[in-house]
């Protein structure tokens, strides 16, 4: 795979935090950027568009040094976490603004703006102004806007996290589509696990300005790496036994009324839907297990409980 | 269900109507009714019929027409400038973090405190022909010939963007402050370059707030008296300025009126302009964009032109009240300390000039000051309690209190001559001065005190009178002291205002009520610089103490000019 873009030892330093990250992204690949607020996740993305200049290191873009190029000739697309669609255009003219800075013909560009409008299906809306259309229709009108110019990469910037829980999972969907028809490189910034995990070719896990670790979802989730990916990803229960100290998921743990390596008190269920969670007293710690509710109906608050553990845990401590 | 069968509402509607009654008294019968007056003077014959001639006579007429064009072309071309040497200053202080930055926007409230006399004051000490630049010149170049500057349309827009330019900075600067540089950024993640950027993101994002600017300068400007009096000489005249020759040379009101009316009418409408584009204006705060605020110092290049235009600013802004106060000590011919014009200043020497006696003049000033301040306060407390509850038509009625904003100090005058004169002769009182003043004051100290009536819960007036308190005992105790600032803020308005104000006083006074800048016109208009100065010196006190006292009680409040 074509290395489509390579960060090379970045550092910023501000005056109370520094970040310092190496990283590739291949041709066509869909890659996160995730971690918690303030973890700099969003400064690496601006670096890469070149809005902040880094104090060190080298973007390479096609194997071409452009960490001294200038935004506007990166040919690089960004989607905001608000979208910035220009609030004095109409959906037409914020989607042709790249175009238009082209001096193309005025057919030419009515041409393509419809073409993207209908890739996009916001043929309906071009008249209408940012303020009087809803998120994600903001969402596809800022990715026509950055897709039009035909940028060798799209960087996201927490497209989703203004929008409702409903919303966001049909855009994602919406973007997956999207990756897949344009195949084009995407650098993807999120705070949120689950959608980094659905969307994402790779992860990136920052914190505190650094990379922890750089991986599949599947690797993120059953390989962690550092106690930090552990803690972040998913839940996780820290057991201690015969002086070595397990880390199981809890879906890993099986509940029994008689038989197990652990016995506990059933303290609380929490009813999810499909799926509960059982919190169980151990001696001196709380852990959690995860089950198919119509599996653990007959476990209740105060129920003595056995717990054993799937057999995989064991090799992936 | 009926709003009045339910007592606390009932309450509620009594109280409005209570508050507006005396405001509305004293607005219709100090200013609607003689406004009508002056419209009824305008379209009607002298035996009274309807006619539209004195109102065609606008434009046929060409001494008529020539002060109208000026007029535009005057205030349009201010404004103009005065947007261009604005912007960057509002640049600089929206982009980037020094110290004694909030000191330097500050400042800028200066100009909108110091009244137009004595503004034009230093800039004839500076640039006359014997002014200090001119002297300067000649001594150190060995220039023959002084420059003249003033008396020119030069000199007008000169200091219409001196007096002007700090409502560029402010108003453009909060809004630049306030747009996100993402938009920007995005605009360049499409290809555009900086100046693509600037003309196609960055100024339409601006453009609610330029054009709020620019229409506000427009109007100072459009209805600008005093400084076209003086520092623009006799070959020029706006609109404000020849309703006053009509009234003053040739005793005519039906022209004057018409006049007053046409310039009515266009303030309003670019004041209507303003208020509705200046809803629009978001402003907000430069920590929140993507790349962080930088220091000036960061660069060499925008250091120096930073310190250069900061520089000027200061300048501009200290050195025609510095020039004033430096020139009131100086003898003109041997260029030595002396306090020669102060001693002529407070002796008998110009009672001839001023009508009365100097300390006469100084009382008058202060008496109409004090007394415009508790009027202008009264009524502005009365209008934003009334206007604190919603209720039906509440726009109109706010368009009702705000409409003298609109109205200019010389038409005011003229539809007091004509109003108060009969059936009661008002015009040998002071009255007719004192409630122009007042009029005047009264939309500054609504703006400065609705806000903060508005914003204000009445939970605290409800403890305090469950807890025993009046409502007259709780207004002393709890009301005063929650506005406590904006009152005293909008009382060093109301004074300040008071204290300058030239056009409408000078149009109704009498000998005995000259004040402070009528005096200063007329040592002006007699060539008197140096008492001028002297006089000009004490003005300018009393300005720095209430720039002080704005800056103490006022800041980082909503701007209420």
């Amino acid at each position: 795979m074509n290395e489509k873009i390579v960060l090379l030892e970045i550092c910023k330093n501000y005056s109370d935090f520094s970040i310092k990250a190496s990283f590739i992204a291949y041709e066509g690949e869909l890659v996160s950027i995730l971690g918690p607020s303030g973890s700099g996740k969003t400064t690496i993305l601006h670096i890469i568009a070149g809005f902040i200049p880094p104090d060190s290191g080298k973007i390479i873009k096609d194997g071409i040094d452009i960490t001294n190029v200038r935004s506007e000739k990166r040919n690089i697309g960004i989607v905001f976490q608000d979208y910035a669609l220009f609030p004095f255009l109409s959906v037409y003219s914020n989607i042709a603004f790249g175009l238009r800075l082209k001096h193309i013909s005025k057919k030419e560009l009515d041409v393509e703006v419809r073409t993207f409008a209908n890739a996009f299906g916001i043929e309906n809306i071009l008249s209408k102004y940012p303020d009087l259309i809803s998120g994600g229709e903001k969402q596809r009108v800022a990715l026509a806007r950055a897709m039009i110019t035909k940028p060798d990469i799209l960087l996201m910037d927490e497209p989703m996290s203004s929008l409702d829980a409903k919303i966001g999972e049909k855009l994602r969907n919406e973007l997956k589509d999207f990756h897949r028809k344009f195949g084009i490189t995407i650098v993807y910034v999120t705070h949120d696990q689950t959608e980094a995990m659905y969307l994402s070719d790779r992860i990136i896990l920052m914190n505190n300005g650094r990379i922890e670790q750089i991986g599949t979802s599947v690797e993120l989730y059953y390989y962690p790496q550092t106690s930090f990916a552990r803690e972040f990803i998913g839940k996780i229960n820290s057991i201690n036994m015969d002086g070595e100290t397990l880390y199981v998921r809890p879906e890993d743990i099986k509940l029994s009324k008689k038989r197990g390596i652990l016995k506990g008190i059933v303290a609380d269920v929490h009813y999810l839907g499909s799926m509960s969670e059982i919190v169980v007293k151990l001696e001196n710690s709380t852990i959690f297990a995860l089950g198919l509710t119509r599996n653990i109906t007959n476990f209740k608050a105060g129920n003595s409980v056995f717990l054993s553990f799937n057999k995989n845990v064991k090799q992936r401590r | 269900m009926k709003i009045n069968k339910i007592p606390l509402l009932r309450g509620i509607q009594k109280k409005i109507f209570l508050n507006f009654f005396f405001l509305f008294i004293f607005l219709f019968l100090c200013f609607y009714f003689p406004l009508f007056k002056m419209l009824k003077e305008a379209f009607t014959t002298s035996t009274g019929s309807f006619t539209l001639n004195e109102f065609k006579k606008i434009f046929n007429d060409l001494y008529n027409l020539r002060v109208v064009t000026f007029t535009f072309k005057e205030a349009f071309i201010s404004a103009f400038f005065t947007l261009i040497v604005g912007l960057p200053g509002a640049y600089i202080i929206s982009h980037y973090k020094f110290k004694g930055k909030s000191f330097l926007v500050s400042l800028t409230t200066v100009p909108f405190i110091l009244p137009s006399l004595l503004v034009a004051l230093g800039f004839i000490i500076l640039f006359g022909d014997n002014g200090f630049l001119n002297k300067f010149l000649m001594d150190v170049f060995h220039f023959k010939q002084p420059f003249h500057i003033l008396y020119s349309f030069a000199a007008i827009i000169l200091v219409h963007t001196f007096y002007n330019f700090p409502v560029v900075l402010r108003i453009i600067g909060a809004a630049w402050a306030g747009v996100s540089d993402k938009y920007e950024f995005a605009a360049k993640s499409l290809g555009a370059k900086p100046l693509e950027v600037f003309f196609k993101v960055t100024v339409p994002l601006l453009l609610p707030a330029i054009i709020s600017s620019f229409s506000l300068v427009f109007l100072y400007c459009f209805l600008s008296f005093s400084i076209i009096l003086i520092i623009g000489g006799a070959r020029f005249a706006t609109i404000e300025v020849s309703i006053y020759t009509y009234y003053n040379m040739f005793s005519d009101f039906k022209m004057g009126s018409a006049l007053a009316t046409f310039q009515a009418l266009f303030s309003l409408l670019v004041i209507y302009t303003y208020l509705k584009v200046s809803d629009i204006v978001k402003t907000g705060d430069i920590e929140k964009s993507i790349a962080p605020a930088p220091s000036i110092l960061s660069n060499k290049k925008t250091l120096f032109f930073s310190l250069i235009y900061l520089g000027l600013i200061f300048f501009l802004i200290i050195a025609p009240i510095l020039v004033v106060i430096v020139y009131a000590f100086l003898d003109p011919f041997s260029s030595k300390f002396t306090l020669e014009n102060f001693a002529k200043l407070f002796g008998t020497d110009y009672t001839y000039l001023l009508g009365t006696s100097f300390l006469r003049v100084t009382l008058n000033s202060f008496a109409f000051a004090l007394f415009t301040l508790l009027l202008s306060n009264l009524f502005a407390l009365l209008g934003s309690y009334g206007l604190k509850t919603n209720f039906k038509g509440k726009n109109l009625f706010v368009s009702i209190l705000m409409l003298p904003l609109a109205i200019s100090p010389i038409t005011i005058a003229l539809s007091f001559i004509i109003f108060f004169r009969s059936p009661i002769n008002l015009m040998n009182t002071p009255i007719p001065i004192l409630i122009a003043h007042t009029l005047l004051a009264f939309p500054f100290s609504l703006r400065a005190l609705l806000p903060a009536v508005q914003s204000t819960s009445d939970s605290f007036v409800f403890a305090s009178r469950s807890l025993g308190y009046s409502r007259v005992k709780s207004f002393f105790a709890v009301d005063l002291n929650l506005f406590k600032n904006v009152l005293i803020t909008s009382s060093i308005f109301s004074f300040a205002i008071s204290f300058g104000e030239f056009g409408a006083t000078f149009m109704l006074y009498m000998p005995r009520f000259t004040t402070i800048p009528i005096a200063l016109y007329r040592f002006l208009s007699g060539r008197h610089y140096g008492e001028a100065s002297a006089l000009g010196s004490i003005f300018a006190v009393i300005n720095i103490i209430s720039f002080i006292l704005i800056e103490k009680f006022h800041r980082g409040r909503e701007n209420i000019i």
